[in-house]
């Protein structure tokens, strides 16, 4: 069995469309629809080598998952991508103390997307 | 008051008008966001089988041309110029085996005839002793007749040694005269059979080339079915670009029906007289931060 990405985004067209682009580059992919089902998958889905995460989402958004992961300290190893249609730098400044790896402002390039998935997943 | 304006009838209330003004264009936005949510999902899983599809060809294709590769055809031709050359060897060996056991045959034989010429010269002796005893037989008389009988016995044993010499040389003589057509017979083989081999291995270089060539021409193939899969991911990361319209589009649409909700809000303070000043104000537009990043751009930390 391949790496697995998690997709957590509350829109189903965005999760599909992130989910085809890492599939076609070889990812398993799970979903999940907000942040506390995307931490219900971490916890219980072997072999997340990464998340493609959205900021805006009910329940609990990106931003507050982002920090749940680094308060609880047992995944801050997996690369963590923020995906959104954000873009401000404060929020941009509080997903990179909180430990994500990249920040993408959608509408994204599937390409840029896999390639800095596949830069996070496989390190030099 | 606009001449052409009919107030409201008796008991109805703007706000309440209003009200499923909002409530059928929420539903509509609502019927909208699922609409194109249900279709580009749709859109997006014939991508997915549309390139799935192509992969599954392009492999399968691969595979087959990467058996027909890897066929034994190679091997086969390998197999082949090793019993060529085996046998070739083999038949090589014999003949300097034959030549061997000829030459020695011829040796013997040469042997067998100086041993002829030495029994010839014994009988010509013996010949020439018993004319000898014959007359020393004759001047003794009655006493010499035991010389007589030796001398006519060895007579006719040195005649009959003569005669199986001859019979003996002239056999040696024949195979002296028979071995080195055999041995010639013998080299013709093994020139016949080193000519069959060396045509018999221009043809298979012949069909080794043309193997490689297959093998050239698989491997052109098999690049240019990778290259079309690539060219196919490409553009379903294209497809899926286009497809993103979706998700801005719902929550436009989304943001709107909030607007008209809180529209109606500020409508039904009015109508109670419940406005602040603020809310006569027209709202600033929301301007991004000039910072802010770009559409589709990718920030790694």
């Amino acid at each position: 069995m391949g790496k697995t990405v998690l997709v957590v985004d509350d829109s189903a067209t965005v999760r599909q469309q992130v989910g085809l682009a890492v599939k076609q580059a070889g990812f398993e992919v799970v979903e999940a629809g907000d942040g506390l089902e995307g931490l219900d998958r971490l916890k219980n889905v072997v072999n997340i080598a990464l998340v493609v995460c959205d900021i805006n989402m009910p329940n609990m958004n990106g931003l507050e998952m982002l920090e749940q992961v680094q308060k609880e300290g047992k995944f801050t190893s997996i690369p963590i991508i923020i995906l959104t249609t954000e873009g401000q730098p404060d929020q941009v400044a509080r997903a990179k103390k909180a430990g994500a790896k990249a920040w993408i402002v959608k509408p994204f390039k599937a390409e840029l997307l896999v390639a800095a998935v596949n830069k996070l997943t496989h390190p030099a | 008051m606009d001449p052409g304006h009919k107030p409201l009838p008796e008991g109805v209330e703007l706000v309440e008008v209003l009200g499923k003004y909002r409530d059928g264009i929420a539903s509509r936005i609502r019927e909208a966001n699922g609409m194109t949510e249900r279709e580009v999902l749709a859109a997006g899983e014939a991508l997915r089988l549309i390139v799935d599809e192509a992969r599954k060809f392009v492999q399968g294709s691969q595979h087959t041309l990467e058996d027909i590769a890897s066929s034994s055809v190679s091997g086969m031709l390998d197999r082949h110029r090793t019993l060529m050359t085996d046998f070739v060897e083999a038949m090589q060996s014999q003949v300097e085996v034959q030549n061997e056991a000829a030459q020695q045959a011829t040796d013997q034989i040469n042997r067998i005839v100086d041993l002829g010429r030495n029994i010839q010269h014994v009988t010509t002796e013996s010949r020439m002793l018993a004319l000898n005893a014959n007359i020393q037989a004759g001047r003794l008389g009655v006493a010499g007749r035991a010389f007589q009988v030796i001398g006519q016995e060895m007579k006719q044993f040195s005649e009959t040694v003569r005669d199986a010499n001859k019979g003996v040389q002239a056999l040696a003589e024949s195979l002296l005269d028979a071995l080195p057509r055999i041995q010639n017979q013998a080299t013709k083989a093994r020139e016949l059979s080193e000519q069959f081999s060396n045509d018999i291995n221009a043809r298979m270089l012949e069909v080794a080339l043309a193997n490689a060539h297959m093998k050239e021409t698989i491997a052109e193939s098999m690049a240019a079915g990778e290259t079309r899969l690539q060219q196919i991911l490409k553009l379903s990361y294209d497809a899926l670009s286009h497809l993103q319209f979706q998700d801005p589009v719902a929550q436009s649409l989304s943001a709107c029906e909030r607007d008209i909700g809180e529209c109606m809000n500020h409508a039904a303070r009015w109508a109670n007289g419940q406005h602040s000043e603020e809310e006569l104000e027209e709202p600033e537009p929301a301007i991004p931060a000039e910072d802010s990043l770009e559409s589709g751009e990718v920030l790694m930390f």
